[in-house]
């Protein structure tokens, strides 16, 4: 169909599938029909105004914004206080399943590490050995540690609010 | 400070640069949401989610290019995806138009009344006039954000003008008033 026919039919106001056909693969005449239509020119004409954003929708962006250099910080956290968990725990199990070991293990670590590691874990030996003798103790140093490693996780991840920049 | 120095900010996770951006572009941003989705609070949702989607991918973001397009191409995007969602008729056969609009008094037809006609078009056709008419996109634009060919684009947005049209000439004649 040629293009004059296309956009008499159109125009027209026919909806016939062949005109539709050719509109599909028409620039021209949609511009065509587009330019000579009364309803574009009512709806560029009725353009409403540009409205205020809401108040307060900076502070509810910057309050949902976590950047990630704290996103970083807090999965190091996190990870730093599972390692520290895990050790504490791996100790515990290694140390109370049978102490003698501790004796083994201190002059090792304290040869790859630093000397206060070693003498850490000869604390440590000293402070299990008590413990050992008293669970309930044990619980509570337990919950302590938890509890501390949460509060820790959550201060990390609480951010400061900002004001905006003047 | 200045937009090359706020997506440095950002960049570096500093919310000063965050806060500059949100204070120069969120009217922008907003309006541009409003116009498609016609619902304050559906606009505001989507200005916060473009400017934290903006935040995550200011890596992306060109240096010397204009904030304001990319931040309203991103708000139309999920403004557009909003209405596709919720855009669940099917597509209706392009009909023959209603009585010519021409032929009713132009200077009747205020402004308001145009976009109450508008906001009482399918969200899918009020989409493509806003997108087409207020917000200015070209065709091939238009289509991409509303996932159909060019052509089928061209043949939506004549539809979407008919219904329109019939709409004010019914508003006019007081028929279905």
């Amino acid at each position: 169909m040629e293009c004059d026919e296309a956009r008499r039919r159109l125009a027209a106001g026919s909806g016939d599938s062949e005109a539709v056909e050719h509109l599909e693969g028409c620039a021209a005449c949609f511009e065509a029909l587009e330019a000579g239509d009364p309803v574009v020119r009512l709806l560029v004409a009725a353009r409403p105004a540009e409205t205020p954003a809401p108040a307060g929708l900076a502070k509810a962006v910057l309050g949902r914004w976590h950047p990630r250099r704290m996103r970083l910080l807090t999965t190091l956290t996190t990870g730093l206080a599972i390692a520290a968990a895990a050790v504490a725990v791996g100790i515990e199990a290694l140390v109370g399943a049978d102490p003698s070991l501790l004796v083994h293990l201190a002059p090792g670590l304290a040869a790859a590490a630093s000397s206060w590691v070693g003498s850490g874990l000869i604390a440590a030996q000293t402070v299990q050995s008590i413990l050992l003798g008293a669970p309930a103790v044990l619980a509570a140093m337990t919950t302590v540690t938890i509890v501390t490693c949460a509060v820790w996780l959550k201060l990390a991840r609480s951010l400061p609010s900002w004001k905006p920049a003047q | 400070m200045d937009d090359a120095e706020a997506v440095a900010l950002v960049l570096a996770g500093d919310r000063s640069g965050a806060a500059y951006l949100i204070e120069q572009y969120q009217m922008d941003v907003y309006n541009a949401s409003l116009r498609i989705l016609a619902n304050p609070a559906d606009a505001e949702d989507v200005t916060q989610d473009t400017f934290l989607a903006a935040f995550e991918r200011m890596s992306t973001y060109r240096p010397g290019q204009a904030l304001s397009p990319w931040l309203r191409t991103i708000a139309r995007n999920r403004a557009i995806d909003i209405v596709r969602r919720r855009a669940r008729t099917p597509e209706p056969e392009l009909s023959p138009a209603a009585e010519s609009v021409e032929k009713i008094a132009l200077d009747r037809i205020e402004a308001a009344r145009v976009r109450a006609a508008l906001n009482r078009l399918p969200g899918r056709d009020r989409a493509l006039l806003v997108l087409r008419y207020w917000e200015d996109q070209p065709v091939e634009s238009v289509a991409g954000s509303l996932g159909m060919s060019e052509g089928a684009a061209r043949v939506a947005l004549l539809r979407a003008r008919r219904a329109l049209g019939a709409l004010l000439v019914q508003e006019e004649s007081g028929v279905g008033v």
